[in-house]
Order: structure tokens, then sequence, then C-alpha cells
């Protein structure tokens, strides 16, 4: 006998739904690019993006994305839900130049941007609303509603009069052409630093961090009037080490040879640091020297892949090496 | 503190400010246990005594490619599961399942250096797609004892207690 199989998301369908922000943004455009030919990223810069992050079929066809921070809305999906008809619904009026005045009234306005990205005399037919979470149908009619009173009230420089309005979810994106090995691997990545980031923020931290407090507190003791300062820097290396140790774990879960890469550019970075400290006659100079090594070595063995983490992870390999005791400025016999 | 970069120069002035002179110690960062060979030995040895099959002729066999695959679960345990879904179900593919198996020990230099050390030293041999016990395998069995009196390395051996329901063959070692 035939049985169904309990139809469960996708892997890269769960991986889209996970992604946040700038991270859902690159991955969406990365797909939308690899399944239409003519598809345009619309990058943010000089001058916003007009309320579009990407174009198609001759620029007829518009995409709007938002991947919404979903930790605060775990357990409040209706206000997850209003965060992301008000973000689209800001998007839409920006197409279609409208500004809310006084007692949100509309008004036509000019956009700075939409004249530069959009092909002139051309109008957009239809707009794809994507967004990381929809799970709510209660999206579709006041987006719908929203996009024909900004249309009715538009000069209709750029949007067409009878333009139309489509949301997707993960779910769409998934099924839309094939989920190949490239498009898992990338978003996979995406992902990995996704959940790094998540994971730093939550902050995991060594279970003891007896040394690290003890050098501080040094610091404290031996500059009481620069005791907020102390405490400033003594924060963000915590947490950058935080971010380093998520790094750490993730890696050494899901990619060895990236994890020994990592442990690789830590020991060379010390060792390269010993060398310096030894014949560098500027004690003052140590950390920012040892921090720029770091760096370095990340850059080789990780290229671009960690992106923005590439400083907090150095920041949090410093942070570590004062907390695993070989970065020292107590006095001796302390 | 706006830009990040500027945390370590920042210290390296407040260290000067306050006249704290900041010194490296001469020890060796500690890599992680999982480029450890004394620890891979271990797990090569839970391996042999719980997954490896005794045959008659009082050898114990381990396919060369399982060994790999199930010491890199037993020090990760988080992937147990995602494997576990993976092997019931690899029968019938599809992209979710697919990604359940956890290709990444195919990148695990660390042990196959530590199976090099042991054949070099005859306490095991390989045969095209086994290992199997060499001369000294003594040293593994004492090894293993040691472990299971001091109960060392508990959720290793449980990881590897679990796979042991697994049946393996070497289609599905090739991730099919």
């Amino acid at each position: 006998m035939w049985m169904a199989r309990k139809t469960e998301p996708s892997d890269y369908e769960k991986l889209l739904g996970g992604l946040e922000g700038d991270a859902f943004q690159d991955e969406v455009c990365a797909r939308l690019a690899s399944l239409i030919a003519d598809f345009q990223r619309v990058p943010p810069k000089p001058s916003g993006d007009g309320g579009l992050d990407g174009l198609s079929h001759g620029h007829t066809v518009a995409y709007c994305c938002y991947g919404p921070e979903q930790e605060p809305f775990k357990v409040n999906t209706k206000g997850l839900k209003d965060a992301i008809v008000t973000k689209f619904r800001s998007d839409l009026r920006k197409l279609c130049e409208l500004a809310t005045g006084p007692s949100n009234r509309l008004k036509r306005t000019k956009s700075v941007a939409l004249p530069d990205i959009v092909e002139k005399g051309v109008k957009i037919k239809h707009v794809y609303l994507i967004s990381s979470w929809f799970e709510s149908h209660k999206m579709i009619g006041p987006l719908a509603t929203s996009f024909a009173t900004f249309r009715a009230r538009s000069a209709n420089q750029f949007v067409a009069a009878d333009a139309t309005v489509t949301i997707w979810g993960p779910k769409d994106l998934a099924s839309r052409g094939a989920v190949d090995e490239h498009t898992m691997f990338r978003i996979e990545e995406r992902a990995l630093m996704a959940r790094v980031r998540t994971a730093a923020a939550a902050g995991t931290l060594p279970v003891s961090m007896a040394d690290f407090d003890a050098k501080f507190e040094d610091l404290r003791k031996r500059g009481p009037s620069l005791a907020a300062r102390v405490d400033e820097l003594a924060t963000y290396f915590r947490k950058a080490w935080a971010t380093a140790i998520a790094l750490d774990n993730e890696l050494a879960s899901t990619s060895v040879s990236l994890h020994e890469a990592l442990e690789d550019a830590r020991a060379q970075s010390a060792v390269t640091a010993q060398l310096k400290s030894a014949t560098n006659a500027e004690p003052f100079a140590l950390v920012g020297e040892m921090r720029g090594e770091v760096a370095m070595r990340l850059g080789q063995a990780f290229g671009q892949r960690l992106g923005t983490l590439t400083s907090k992870v150095a920041d949090g390999e410093v942070g570590r090496l004062i907390g695993d005791c070989h970065v020292d400025w107590r006095q001796h016999g302390e | 503190m706006s830009e990040p970069t500027d945390a370590a120069f920042a210290l390296d002035a407040l260290l000067k400010e306050i006249g704290a002179s900041a010194r490296l110690s001469p020890d060796r960062v500690v890599r992680s246990t999982l480029y450890d060979m004394d620890y891979h030995v271990s797990l090569v040895a839970c391996a042999f005594f719980i997954n490896g099959e005794r045959r008659i002729d009082g050898n114990r066999v381990l396919t060369t490619h399982w060994l790999k695959l199930l010491q890199f679960i037993a020090v990760r345990p988080g992937l147990l599961p995602n494997f576990e879904r993976w092997a019931s179900e690899r029968r019938r593919p599809d992209l979710d399942t697919w990604q359940k198996m956890p290709r990444g020990y195919l990148g695990d230099r660390t042990h196959d250096r530590t199976i090099e050390f042991l054949i070099a030293s005859g306490v095991i041999y390989r045969t095209p797609e086994e290992l199997l016990s060499g001369e000294r395998f003594e040293v593994l069995e004492v090894l293993y004892q040691n472990i299971l009196e001091r109960d060392l390395l508990a959720s290793e051996r449980s990881a590897l207690r679990t796979m042991e329901t697994i049946p393996v063959n070497k289609t599905m070692l090739r991730g099919r």
C-alpha cells in the first residue's frame, strides 16, 4: 500500500527561514540570480535602494526582501507578521513615490534613487515581496489593499497602474528550481555564520574566566581613575571571546578543515607575536600587533568567508589569549 | 568604542597610561584535543572493541571508512540524530536526508595520520577496505581496559554504542 511521507520543510527552506537582515537578502538575491537570467541586484548605495532589492524581466518585475530579527518574536507571531507588513508597506510606498504626511495622509514625492535604478520609460508590472517568514495569510489582504491604494495615489512613474503583488516565503523560493549542491553549500555557509552570530549573542563563555577577570581587576586597581575604560574594554573582549568560541564550536562540528585552519591561525599568531615580543622594545604595542597578526592569519585561512565577523573573531582570539594566560601585564608575584 | 578594530589599540593605550607592561608567555598555545593523537588513538581503541567484528581467527576488524566516521561522530555526538535519520532513509533519497550525512568526516586528517602511525607501529594492519588487529594490537587492548577501569570517554563510548545498531555497508560509506 502506498503511504504518504510526512512533508517536512526542506533543509534549504529551513536554513533560508533562519537567516536575518543582510544575510537573508544576500541569499535571496543569489538564489534569484541563479534562476533568472536577467536578475539585477540593487545595491543600496549611494542614495538608498528606493524600496527595491532586485529587478528582472527587463525591469518589469521588482523584488523586495525582508529578513526580520526573529528572536524577539519567537512567542509573538502577530508581532512578527505586523513587522513584516509594516516593512513591505513602506517598500511599496517608496516604489509608488509616496510619503506619509501629518495624520498618515499620503502625499506624492520624488524618489532620488529610482530614476537611477529603473530603465527609463519602463514600468514595474509585478512586485514580489520576499520574507523569511510567511506563515500567516493575514499578510496577503492588507498588503494587496495597501498596494492598490498606493497605485491609485501615485503618479505611476515607475509602477504600472495595474501592477500586481505576490508574497513569497522560504517555501516558495525553495520550490522554484532545483536546490543543487552549490545552493546548499552557499546557504549552509551563510547559516553557519548566522549561527555563529546567534551563539555569540547568547554569550557562550569559557568555564573559567578567573585569569581574564584578574588581569582587568589588576588594571582597575592600578588606575582607579580609568576604571570606566577598563570595564568597557573588558566587556568588549569578553563578548568578542564568546564570538570566537561560537565559531570554534561550529567549525569543530561541521568543517574539520576550516576548524584546523582556525587552530593554525591561532597558534601561528601566538608564535609570531612571541617572536615579536622577544625583539620588540615597545611593550605597549603588543596587543595591537598581536591582533593584527591574528586578523592577517584569519584572512589567509578564510578569505572573505567570515565577512564582518573577521575583526570580531580576531579581537576574540586576543581575548582568549588574555584569558588563557598568554598575555599578561600583572607585576610578578601577583 | 565605535570601531572594534580600535579595541586592541585602546587596550595598548590604556596599558601605557597605567604603566602596565604587557608580555607574552613563552608557552605554546594548547591545541584542541580534536588534534591530539593520544585522544585519537583512544577513540580508535574504543571503536575497535565496541564496533569491531571479532573473527574466528581472533582478529578484530573494522571497515576503514566506517571507523573514520565512527570516531568523527563519537567526538561530536550532536551529529548523531542527523546521521541516524540519514542512515534510515537513505534508500529513499531526497534533499532533506542527503544533507544529514556528516560528510565533513572525510576531511578529518588527524584521524588519517593516527591510523598511519598505528599501521607503522604494527598495532593494526590495513587491507584495501578494512583495518584489522596487528601483532602489537595489545597496545589498544590495554588502553581500552584502562579507559573502562577509569570510566573515561563516557560520552564518546555512548555514541559508539548507539552507532553499533546502525547497519553499515560500503555503498553507504560512499555517501549513497
